[in-house]
């Protein structure tokens, strides 16, 4: 499928795209989607494709509906591919909270990055540790990279509420 | 109805609408000193579902005092407030004239670069905004009066889908 560029007046200009879909060159690019709780220990995004040579430059998630916990648990992050979900971010168990912090309501607003300054500026709980991506993996090929987000919860259940994972990058001309 | 421009001055623009699912985004208005204490961007209307990932301050033309003084930068939801950023200290001025290109950032190594006193933070749990909201940045002078000069504010931020 062809890119395909819309405007509208609800989101203004933006690609729509699919896995077979290139990005810009010479614009830094964003491109999110986001996940639901499904009374399961993780919460999983859709499919974010990142176009071949590119380089990825930060990984944001944001709560963006309350998620509610069944219990206080350590909560983390991790990015990959649907064959391995470790592939680009390996888990840090307690990025997002960790079971002592006795949290089981994520406020909207709420969330983690991998730049310190965006990552402070999430932390409405105060128990996030800054998000790291996985050196060497950053870096797409000859092809298109097909990731995922999913935030973890060890041992509970995400009983309701959203995520959106955000992944920033640049294309190379 | 947005409305797109290329032009050979700034390449491709956008005059209106929600901004742009897909990119990073940055907002930008160049401010100049009209009276008093403080420099104010006036409203910067950030979309729907958007996290704000950087606010940048940039002397564009050298800003002259009364006097000494030290001037902070703020940002808030209405003109003057500072519920996204509490003040904090672009430039400590002893001679009471910040010279163009100096400025402030969120970005603690931009901040550097642009020999900000003390980085702005954005105050936790205010980057995402699930409403449209218009956002005021504001370089205020603790004690003397501007005279003269202007500065460019700059929003960063990225729309989700």
């Amino acid at each position: 499928m062809p890119v395909k560029i819309i405007i509208d007046d609800n989101k203004g200009l933006y690609q729509q795209y699919d896995a077979s879909s290139g990005g810009t060159v010479g614009i830094k690019q964003s491109r999110s989607s986001s996940g639901d709780a499904a009374e399961t220990d993780t919460i999983t995004s859709g499919a974010i494709t990142i176009p071949a040579n590119s380089v990825i430059t930060a990984y944001h998630v944001v709560v963006s509906s309350e998620i509610t916990i069944s219990d206080a648990c350590d909560v983390g992050v991790i990015f990959g591919t649907s064959d391995n979900d470790d592939s680009h971010m390996v888990i840090d168990a307690d990025s997002m909270c960790a079971a002592a912090d006795t949290i089981t309501t994520f406020d909207v607003g709420f969330g983690n990055s991998t730049d310190t300054n965006i990552s402070d500026s999430l932390d409405t709980h105060d128990t996030n540790t800054k998000l790291t991506a996985l050196a060497g993996s950053q870096i797409t090929g000859n092809t298109d990279v097909v990731l995922y987000g999913k935030m973890v919860a060890d041992g509970q259940t995400f009983d309701a509420g959203t995520v959106q994972f955000v992944i920033e990058f640049i294309t190379f001309s | 109805m947005p409305k797109i421009i290329i032009d050979d001055n700034k390449g491709l623009y956008q005059t209106s609408g929600k901004g742009v699912v897909g990119l990073t985004q940055s907002k930008t208005v160049n401010a100049s000193w009209s009276a008093g204490t403080t420099i104010a961007s006036g409203a910067i209307t950030i979309p729907a579902k958007s996290l704000i990932t950087a606010i940048h301050t940039v002397v564009t033309s050298d800003i002259t005092g009364t006097g000494a003084n030290t001037i902070g930068i703020k940002a808030g939801t209405t003109a003057g407030g500072d519920n996204i950023a509490g003040s904090a200290n672009m430039e400590i001025v002893t001679n009471a004239t910040v010279a163009r290109k100096q400025g402030q950032s969120t970005n603690s190594e931009l901040n550097t670069a642009l020999r900000g006193s003390v980085a702005l933070v954005i105050i936790a749990g205010q980057a995402y905004l699930a409403d449209e909201t218009d956002l005021h940045i504001t370089a205020t002078s603790d004690g003397n009066a501007f005279t003269a000069g202007a500065l460019q504010f700059t929003v960063e931020f990225i729309t989700f889908e």
